[in-house]
């Protein structure tokens, strides 16, 4: 029943980067099962996943990864079983001989590159949390074990090279400050042909209202979103500013390296802090947005200012009138892509839709939709040229809902399911054209 | 045999399954949640997400919106069990009478009782013979099961089924349960009553027990636990009402 799908072959051979020492390969299993113990101290999450699923299967049909790939380690019931008969053999309470019913199992160097393989075929996306009657929620399973992964040296060389990047120049592309700077200047001169007017793109302005977080790709490959977002800050009158220490609201240590995702909130928090800033606002990207919105406070709170997303901003201030949209600049059917770390992770489902309705012509629901909408198949950093069998295979789901729905635009605010759906559709062949809210605002925004 | 299955065990039964019962529950509770894990949308207040939580522990509002003929097995099945536990508590401690607190007679209220104990343990033996048989139809169903699953399954069937038996072929007075059940409660060990069906009945609820703990039918009590992580409210910090 499966087709087999090649593992992501790349491993990262430095991994200086996280401060974390490779492990030997004959070591791993001994390391592993420690690792695992002491995340079973401090993660209930963890715990009750493995305590209380009942393998009732509700998950199984759910997963666009299982779907997709058709592989039945893919069914989040057995992705999460990979760990659990771990569990059931070393760590379980109880007889040994109830717990080898339930399947307990020696760790060996085969499990831990199952381990490798199926926890990297998993988005993150939290759909099977949506249809599990425990709530069981795979993405944390996934989380928990790519960190466990780390400590045995296996991170995949994309993830581990994102890191260095944002350690080094402060974005995830790696783009050092002259070149923002240029590209910066670039865009305010385009702005300057396209509208006539004086539109800056401020950088590191001291006491400015808003601190603007975009995600590094907006620099220079969706620069239409950055160059919109500049725009609405004009003409509502706001002050803003970019920070010179961070352009990045990507957070890719949430996928897999705690301490990475605590340096990178922390570094953000304190941009904002420096410049005296009244908010953030965080431009589009999923989980980047979940981490904000749902960590920040925990790992450096209490934080003097909130953090707030581009579209609870714009829709202030499209609510108060500040500006004002002209619908028949978007004539073209549009639906909308909920990135799964802003529906069921981030808690943005109406807001982006509210502002769609008011600037686009035509816009369609996709089905499913809103907090059970499949995930792009690039969610959790899977997003890598070395993957891209599997990319396509995991956004097969995906593709057929777009598909259904005829529209000639697809609207994902999301870097991630920006760079990853024009690949899925054009692989499965949907016409479409993949745009961030941001540009369509962009296109529709009177000024 | 009687004084083993029927004085010994049923105290260490006890003693296992609510000692084992709350300590996986204090497991549970003392391992902390570094994060806020809600899943949105969400209720906005603690009032809110109880409520949540009720309505998906009777309802399984998670199963209906995926497939329908999963959510009819299991819900059909948790719901009879309930059921036929309150029965099995009210109609022992009153032996059938329970219904003349409403105004009926002794004879009627029995009726009563067996009626709604016949249609409640149907309706139980329908959900579990439902999804017994969808566990071992489908491929990838069997994928994912292994021993334990099966066995839970083969006890509640070998319970279920020994129960509907007594209904139908060889009824057990209440009496003589009542007595029986008592005696254990106080203290008094009295013998309990000759009937093949009723001990293997009794004994393998024991076992079932004995085993709770150690089980995966401890989502009864983790259902609560898990669902509150993705449930429970999170305040926004936004500058819109």
């Amino acid at each position: 029943m499966s087709k087999e799908q090649a593992r992501i072959p790349y491993e990262a051979k430095d991994l200086s980067v996280l401060r974390l020492a490779p492990v030997a390969v004959e070591d791993r299993p001994k390391a592993a099962l420690e690792l695992l113990g002491e995340m079973l101290k401090y993660k209930r999450s963890l715990r009750l996943y493995l305590d209380v699923c009942t393998h009732c299967g509700a998950c199984a049909e759910q997963c666009h990864s299982y779907l997709g790939t058709k592989d039945p380690y893919n069914m989040p019931v057995a992705r999460v079983e990979l760990v659990r008969r771990v569990y059931k053999k070393f760590f379980a309470p109880g007889r040994s001989v109830f717990r080898a019913w339930e399947g307990a199992k020696d760790l060996d160097q085969e499990t831990i590159d199952q381990w490798y393989k199926y926890f990297h075929q998993c988005n993150q996306c939290r759909r099977c949390a949506v249809f599990c009657p425990k709530g069981i929620d795979t993405a944390e399973v996934t989380i928990a074990m790519r960190e466990l992964l780390a400590h045995l040296g296996l991170v995949t060389k994309f993830h581990a090279g994102i890191v260095k990047n944002m350690e080094k120049t402060g974005n995830n592309m790696g783009t050092p400050l002259p070149a923002i700077k240029d590209g910066l200047e670039f865009l305010e001169e385009e702005l300057k042909e396209e509208t006539g007017l004086d539109i800056p793109i401020p950088m590191d302005v001291e006491r400015a209202e808003v601190l603007f977080n975009p995600s590094s790709s907006d620099l220079f490959t969706n620069t239409d979103g950055l160059m919109a977002v500049a725009k609405i800050f004009y003409k509502a009158g706001v002050s803003w500013t970019l920070s010179s220490r961070i352009a990045e609201t990507a957070n890719f240590g949430l996928f897999f390296h705690e301490p990475t995702m605590r340096e990178h909130s922390r570094r953000l928090v304190q941009a904002g802090k420096e410049l005296g800033v009244k908010r953030i606002v965080a431009g589009e990207c999923g989980h980047g947005w979940r981490t904000w919105r749902m960590f920040t406070d925990t790992i450096n709170g209490p934080l003097p200012f909130p953090v707030v997303h581009l579209f609870e901003e714009v829709l202030e201030y499209l609510r108060t009138g500040r500006i004002q949209f002209d619908k028949s600049k978007n004539p073209e059917v549009v639906t909308y892509h909920d990135p799964c770390n802003y529906a069921r992770g981030g808690d943005l489902i109406e807001q982006p839709r509210e502002l769609l309705r008011a600037c686009v012509e035509n816009f369609v629901e996709m089905t499913p939709t809103k907090q059970y909408s499949f995930c792009c198949g690039g969610g959790s950093g899977i997003l890598m040229d070395e993957a891209m069998d599997l990319r396509v295979a995991l956004g097969q789901p995906k593709a057929e809902c777009v598909r259904a729905t005829g529209a000639e635009i697809l609207c994902a605010p999301c870097a991630i399911c920006k760079a990853q759906l024009p690949v899925v559709m054009d692989h499965h062949k949907v016409d479409v054209r993949v745009k961030g809210l941001s540009d369509l605002m962009g296109l529709a925004l009177i000024l | 045999m009687s004084v083993l299955f029927g004085w010994v065990l049923p105290y260490i039964v006890l003693i296992v399954f609510l000692g084992g019962m709350i300590h996986r529950m204090l497991v549970w509770a003392h391992v902390p949640v570094p994060f806020k894990l809600t899943v949105f949308p969400s209720p906005d207040t603690t009032g809110g997400a109880v409520l949540d939580l009720a309505k998906e522990a009777v309802g399984f509002r998670s199963l209906w919106r995926g497939k329908k003929s999963l959510w009819f097995g299991a819900w059909l099945f948790h719901i009879a069990l309930a059921l036929v536990l309150i029965g099995h508590f009210v109609g022992i401690t009153f032996l059938g009478h329970q219904f003349t607190l409403f105004g009926a007679t002794p004879e009627q209220s029995e009726r009563l009782s067996i009626l709604f104990g016949t249609y409640a343990g149907a309706a139980l033996l329908i959900g579990l013979v439902f999804l017994t048989i969808r566990r071992l139809a489908s491929p990838t169903m069997r994928f994912i099961s292994n021993f334990a699953d099966y066995l839970v399954l083969v006890l509640l069937l070998g319970i279920i089924g020994s129960g509907m038996y007594m209904r139908f072929f060889n009824e057990v007075p209440y009496g003589a349960v009542r007595d029986y059940l008592a005696g254990l409660f106080t203290f008094r060990p009295v013998l309990p009553p000759d009937n093949q069906a009723f001990l293997f009945h009794f004994t393998l609820v024991e076992l079932l027990l004995l085993y709770f703990p150690s089980s995966k039918l401890m989502h009864a009590c983790g259902l609560f636990f898990s669902r509150w992580l993705i449930t429970r409210p999170y305040e926004r910090q936004v500058i819109l009402k």
